[in-house]
């Protein structure tokens, strides 16, 4: 029971506050820097997504990352401030102001671990009932003969990205006649005709080979790929194939008297409704080619109804727990009647409105701490002009 | 009693934290499963590797086969081996040897004869610190065919300064093809380490004998990137029937043209509206002759190479003093995108002559070429070159 006084004084303590938040600071100088070089995802994942960061300049350090600081830092205000705290009319104000800060990290927390973001990019006229990841690889597997709706078996990221160094996984399921080995798995490759002067990352399948390329400063426009095997249950046929993040057939092979298609892509997430853009407009800053604002018109088809709707800056579409932003459009450099495509950021994020009802408590805390203040201060003043007036 | 009450929020914690970081084994049942609404992406039975990767672009490496610029006007089959890497203004066709990133070989045009035959090939040699060559000896160089002309082949070896002026890297040679002409200059130029430039010689020019126009152009409105734009709009009268010149030629502009951004090899680009758009190319040499041109143009909209009788029947229009014949076709048209658009229309000229030739070109919904066929025609004979 000591021990653990003891230890719930330390997690509580302000003395480990100001360690985390020194942490956080130097997290975040750290990780700006790194982000000039590798870029914004990599600087995330090193930094702020990680339990311990090791780094090597300007002195060699090992801190926490930004998970366990923040994380720590959840339990240190949960702890000193909810807990140990001293509950007092006085001390209500900084209690409720500490639920808004829980709430903040508790918002952060779950759009790390159960959030879906990704984007939908559509050419004028062109729908789609789907967004796609980034970042994220998925491998898809389906009966080559279906038409229409085809019905899909995946494997996601997590069971990918860590079949390298020679790991190996084989993937099967009940309602495949064959099994898949995937292994090789490289996060930023290109396809090219084996030749003398380079050595291939996998193996040379018709000529072909996967050759890995530097990590891209902009992660999203890294292209992944990996190593399939298939083998058929009944038969023993067998056969390899490369699998490309970018590529515009995906691989067959015959089994079950089927032609099975493998293909790897972006992960991609449904959406409850279609979206179809309908028009696409930017204006331009006055004489630069710099967009200075853009709007989609869209059409959201859902159920057999149609209702139109306008995308623009700072105007989100908010339906179905997600959040479609205007990102982006294109081709950058389209003439007057070019096609233009309208991109946007879409968001699937459980804890979407906690910031704001983080903000709320947080003002109402902040009311509750400083207004008996305030009222005090003036009461004084009050007090004092009275006495300076009886005095004259 | 109260350190026993603080701790029973550090239960469930702990015991999260400790479920939390599973790790999967060597095997795995695929369990996730979607309705998707369409096919992930086509299925095409039996395609090799280079069908199944596509045509490379975002430099994404290439593969033995044709390929075509991105301002689509030239074309030439990759060697193998090699990789196709995004176009710039300046590099109409670049590539290099697959896994070798510091090589580079591209293809460039000017206008102009980008300061003489001597200063470019002498400006090459001393960017691997050769010695210049002497006007003499520079005539004695061989030679060697690219787009229709005669290049003189120029080959240098040492440290490749660049031009950005970076630390030299020894080792480096360059070979070269140059055309310099006072309408236009050419220039082909692969730079790489010299085991490698010695190795690739062959297909060095092999690239250059296969560089050629390209046979399938963009149609309007399909979507395409369509190559480097500055930022500016060019000169040349939009907006009205005034005066509008692009390099050495000049011309009247008619009402409702917009012009746009400069393109590479063209002399000016115009949008009509309604997805149709007319442009002047210029190009050294013959560029295939009128003929060719004419069938390749004919071909795009689906009618095949003109018959004796029907290139005879053409009639003429007076483009930079010559009398040419000029061509109004109708039919469908497929993009770079395998995309047919049905009911386009175009109307094409060339005036060949053998130092450069010139194109002029309007494409667009057949409606809107009818509708512009008399702006085209004025359009063509208001063409002519300064002094």
């Amino acid at each position: 029971v000591t021990i653990l006084r003891r230890l719930l004084a330390l997690l509580g303590s302000y003395g480990l506050a100001c360690f985390l938040l020194l942490d956080l600071f130097l997290l975040t100088w750290f990780g700006t820097l790194y982000q000039v070089e590798n870029g914004l995802f990599f600087a995330q994942k090193k930094y702020f997504e990680s339990w311990f960061v090791v780094q090597s300049s300007p002195v060699p350090l090992v801190m926490p990352g930004g998970l366990l600081c923040m994380g720590l830092l959840a339990v240190n205000l949960f702890v000193g401030g909810l807990v140990r705290i001293q509950k007092s009319k006085r001390t209500i104000g900084v209690l409720v102001v500490h639920v808004g800060i829980a709430l903040m990290l508790a918002s952060g927390f779950v759009k790390l671990y159960h959030s879906e973001d990704g984007h939908l990019t559509l050419y004028e006229g062109q729908a789609s009932d789907e967004f796609e990841s980034y970042f994220l690889w998925e491998v898809v597997v389906w009966d080559a003969a279906q038409k229409g709706q085809v019905e899909e078996h995946l494997i996601p990221n997590e069971h990918l990205v860590d079949l390298v160094d020679g790991r190996s996984r084989t993937f099967s399921s009940p309602a495949l006649p064959f099994t898949l080995e995937l292994s090789g798995f490289l996060r930023n490759c290109r396809p090219l005709p084996k030749g003398d002067r380079w050595t291939a990352e996998s193996p040379v399948v018709a000529g072909y080979a996967l050759d890995q390329a530097p990590d891209e400063l902009d992660a999203e426009f890294n292209i992944a790929g990996l190593v399939a095997r298939f083998r058929a249950r009944e038969g023993g046929a067998e056969r390899t194939d490369l699998l490309w993040g970018r590529e515009e057939h995906p691989a067959t092979f015959e089994a079950g008297g089927k032609t099975w298609a493998v293909g790897l892509r972006h992960t991609r997430y449904p959406m409850p409704f279609t979206i179809r853009l309908e028009d696409f407009r930017k204006e331009d800053h006055p004489g630069m080619s710099m967009a200075r604002s853009f709007e989609s018109d869209v059409t959201k088809l859902q159920g057999g109804t149609e209702r139109k709707l306008r995308i623009q800056m700072n105007e989100p579409l908010r339906d179905g727990g997600l959040v479609l932003f205007q990102a982006s459009w294109g081709p950058s450099n389209a003439g007057p009647n070019d096609r233009l495509f309208s991109t946007f950021s879409v968001v699937r994020n459980p804890s979407d409105h906690w910031p704001l009802y983080s903000c709320i408590v947080i003002g109402i805390g902040l009311l509750l701490a400083f207004l008996p203040k305030l009222y005090k201060f003036v009461r004084a003043q009050n007090q004092s002009r009275a006495r300076l007036g009886s005095a004259t | 009693m109260r350190a026993r009450h603080e701790f029973r929020w550090a239960l469930p914690l702990l015991v999260w934290a400790m479920t939390a970081c599973g790790e999967v084994g060597p095997e795995a049942e695929i369990s996730a499963r979607r309705v998707a609404s369409r096919p992930s992406s086509p299925v095409l039975l039996g395609a090799t590797p280079s069908q199944r990767f596509g045509a490379f672009d975002m430099g994404m490496g290439g593969m033995g086969g044709t390929e075509e610029a991105s301002d689509n006007l030239i074309a030439y089959d990759l060697p193998n081996g090699w990789q196709a890497l995004p176009t710039t203004s300046e590099r109409l066709v670049n590539l290099r040897p697959a896994g070798v990133p510091e090589a580079s070989c591209y293809l460039s045009f000017f206008q102009g004869s980008g300061g003489g035959l001597e200063a470019n090939v002498n400006r090459w040699r001393s960017q691997l610190g050769a010695e210049p060559l002497a006007s003499d000896a520079i005539a004695a160089l061989p030679k060697h065919g690219i787009l229709g002309r005669e290049a003189t082949v120029v080959e240098a070896e040492g440290s490749f300064a660049g031009m950005s002026g970076g630390s030299p890297l020894p080792g480096f040679k360059l070979l070269g093809l140059a055309v310099c002409e006072p309408n236009g200059s050419l220039f082909l130029k692969f730079i790489a380490p010299a085991a490698l430039v010695d190795a690739q010689r062959e297909a060095f020019f092999a690239l250059a004998t296969s560089l050629r126009l390209s046979e399938q152009e963009h149609g309007p409105g399909d979507g395409h990137d369509h190559g480097e734009a500055g930022g500016a709009k060019a000169g040349g009268g939009a907006g009205g029937a005034g005066g509008g010149s692009g390099g050495a030629l000049a011309w009247m502009t008619p009402a409702g043209w917009e012009a746009q951004p400069p393109r590479a090899m063209r002399e000016v680009t115009f949008s009509l509206g309604e997805g149709a758009e007319c442009y002047v190319a210029r190009l050294v040499g013959d560029a295939g002759g009128l003929r060719a041109n004419l069938d390749r143009w004919s071909d795009q909209v689906g009618r095949g190479p003109l018959s004796n009788e029907a290139y005879a029947a053409l009639p003429k229009v007076t483009m930079l003093g010559q009398s040419v014949p000029w061509l109004e076709i109708e039919g469908d048209f497929t993009g770079m995108d395998g995309a047919t658009r049905a009911g386009q229309g175009l109307l094409g000229v060339a005036c060949i002559r053998a130092s450069d030739s010139l194109f002029v070109k309007l494409t667009g919904p057949e409606s809107v070429v009818r509708a512009q066929r008399e702006n085209f025609l004025a359009f063509v004979e208001s063409l002519e070159e300064k002094p």
